[in-house]
């Protein structure tokens, strides 16, 4: 009986403190699938590119035959990731959820920059959410790919992937994993060979590593 | 099919210790930079071989552990009791504390750390139990599939060791050796409250039992540094936060059909880390609750949820936990026993 007792206080005592003192509901979170890391004009940029739910469940309509809009990537400046960070929280209502992500894009300007690769190598280890095994890919210029990405209705971290995952059997540029990134430049102080990314006319192009 | 005679065997003993301690051990070791490399896997293994020295002590020492006032009087059996509760308190609270961390960053992202604390204590609380019976026919049912678990995972984690990384480790060096040695031996310290219980052991062999427990507990501890270090290296494994939790992210099952194949292992972790925290209470009790004060459980879990939660400046308990773990508690709770021993035995002489 006593344990009855205690066992109801502590139930009761719990769901009073949970209420809305929960983790962040999924559908208050936003899940970027892919992300690209820019370095110009003295400022990080980053864009996230948005998992478009809705479009890749088949819960949205399509009219006239025509392909969905994806939805419109995120793009942030800031003179180091915190800022960035404070940025997004600033000005976005959802909760950003790194734990999905599948590709990150680096441009070829950060590489060429000891400093911020350094930099940003060290924000995405404290990400503890970020797997390590995200594919990272290198771009003249991240806005470009991801923007071909979208303009198919697709996120750029589905189109990534499927890239991959759709096609095992044919050849292509052996995919670089963010773990490997960290391996590589942490124990050889080297930066590995990236496979490239292109858009050209709008269509995505990967290119063999550089 | 059991008895109910407020006494566990020697197996069942055996595995709640390797269930209480491996998910402890494989988070919170696996960060511990003095078991890194070719003199922290050294270490281990020497640690170890002073553990089962330790391990004999107790054992030989827990006559004296089943009514310190007797042999100590009320004061210092009460010092005694205090002494082993401000240890229990500590360790509770750093065990509390890694895992909200673990549990908010990839359970309940966005949530608040007393949410997390006092959902890990109550399961703790109620799930695992006070009653010795019931914790040993928990950890007897449970180990298989653990161990099987952590077993499984790692050597799929083995599939992605670089070898040229493992070859890269730093040379074998005496001091970091010694280092890695004591560093272990220190974190077995939570054996140290066992002889408390084992009056309530039905078993002749009971140090066999405990130093098999610790075997295991050694041996997927060390399989997993060595993992780790094949796979990070051992500069990227010291630039890691939480390396055992990456660990999985970087592996994939065949077939990709599990997108973070690293939240089975958060899950088989927490498990263990539930266990581990259910321990300490329960140690907590034994130890706390004599004479008519039965309430000793309670207030050491309100203990550990501040320890836990409340900043000490700008630190917290995990920033302070290990200096005081090497500095007093190991080299204290390392002759208590031994007095306890002897002292209990000359008093019989005479």
């Amino acid at each position: 009986m006593k344990k009855l007792i205690s066992a109801a206080v502590v139930l009761f005592a719990l769901t009073e403190f949970l209420c809305g003192c929960a983790a962040i509901e999924p559908e208050k979170r936003a899940y970027p699938l892919a992300f690209s890391v820019d370095y110009r004009d003295d400022a990080y940029e980053v864009i996230y590119a948005a998992a478009n739910l809705a479009g890749s469940t088949g819960q949205e309509k399509q009219e006239g035959g025509q392909q969905s809009e994806g939805r419109q990537p995120l793009v942030f400046s800031g003179t180091d990731f915190g800022q960035i960070q404070e940025r997004y929280d600033e000005s976005q209502e959802y909760y950003l959820d790194l734990g999905h992500v599948q590709a990150i894009l680096f441009s070829r300007r950060l590489l060429h920059r000891p400093k911020e690769y350094e930099e940003t190598l060290l924000y995405l280890q404290n990400q503890e959410i970020l797997g390590q095994n995200a594919r990272v890919f290198v771009c003249d210029e991240p806005a470009e790919v991801i923007a071909a990405a979208e303009s198919t209705g697709i996120s750029f971290g589905e189109f990534i992937s499927g890239m991959y995952e759709n096609r095992p059997d044919q050849d292509k540029p052996r995919a670089l994993e963010l773990g490997e990134l960290y391996q590589e430049f942490y124990n050889y102080h080297t930066i590995p060979s990236f496979p490239e990314l292109s858009a050209d006319d709008g269509s995505i192009v990967l290119h063999s590593g550089v | 099919m059991f008895s109910d005679n407020d006494r566990i065997s020697g197996i069942q003993l055996r595995r709640q210790i390797a269930v209480g301690l491996t998910g402890a051990f494989l988070l919170i070791l696996t960060k511990e930079s003095a078991l890194f490399g070719r003199s922290g896997f050294l270490g281990l293994l020497c640690g170890f071989g002073g553990l089962l020295l330790y391990l004999l002590v107790l054992v030989h020492a827990s006559a004296s552990y089943r009514a310190p006032e007797l042999l100590l009087g009320r004061t210092g059996g009460a010092i005694l009791r205090l002494f082993y509760l401000s240890y229990l308190v500590l360790t509770g609270s750093f065990l509390l504390a890694e895992a909200t961390a673990m549990v908010r960053t990839y359970l309940m992202p966005g949530s608040q750390g007393l949410t997390a604390a006092v959902l890990l204590l109550a399961v703790s609380l109620l799930g695992t139990g006070s009653d010795v019976q019931r914790r040993g026919r928990m950890g007897e049912a449970s180990y298989p599939l653990l161990m099987l678990g952590f077993l499984v995972m790692l050597a799929v984690a083995a599939g992605a060791v670089n070898s040229d990384l493992l070859d890269a480790a730093p040379a074998l060096d005496g001091g970091d050796t010694l280092q890695g040695a004591y560093a272990y031996y220190g974190a077995c310290m939570i054996l140290s409250v066992v002889p408390f219980l084992l009056n309530r052991v039905q078993e002749e062999h009971i140090f066999s039992h405990m130093a098999r427990a610790m075997a295991a507990v050694t041996l997927i501890t060390g399989s997993a540094l060595l993992i780790l270090l094949g796979i990070f290296g051992y500069e990227g494994l010291v630039q890691q936060k939480t390396p055992i939790l990456k660990l999985m992210s970087r592996v994939m099952l065949p077939g990709g059909f599990l997108d973070r194949f690293d939240i089975i292992w958060i899950a088989f972790l927490l498990f263990s880390l539930l266990f581990g925290l259910g321990t300490v209470l329960f140690y907590g009790r034994t130890i706390g609750e004599f004479g008519t004060f039965t309430k000793g459980g309670y207030v050491l879990a309100l203990l550990m949820l501040i320890g836990a939660l409340v900043p000490w400046g700008r630190a917290d308990i995990r920033s302070f936990y290990g200096t005081a773990l090497q500095w007093f508690y190991t080299p204290a709770l390392t002759v208590v026993p031994i007095f306890m021993w002897l002292y209990g035995k000359w008093r019989k002489m005479g």
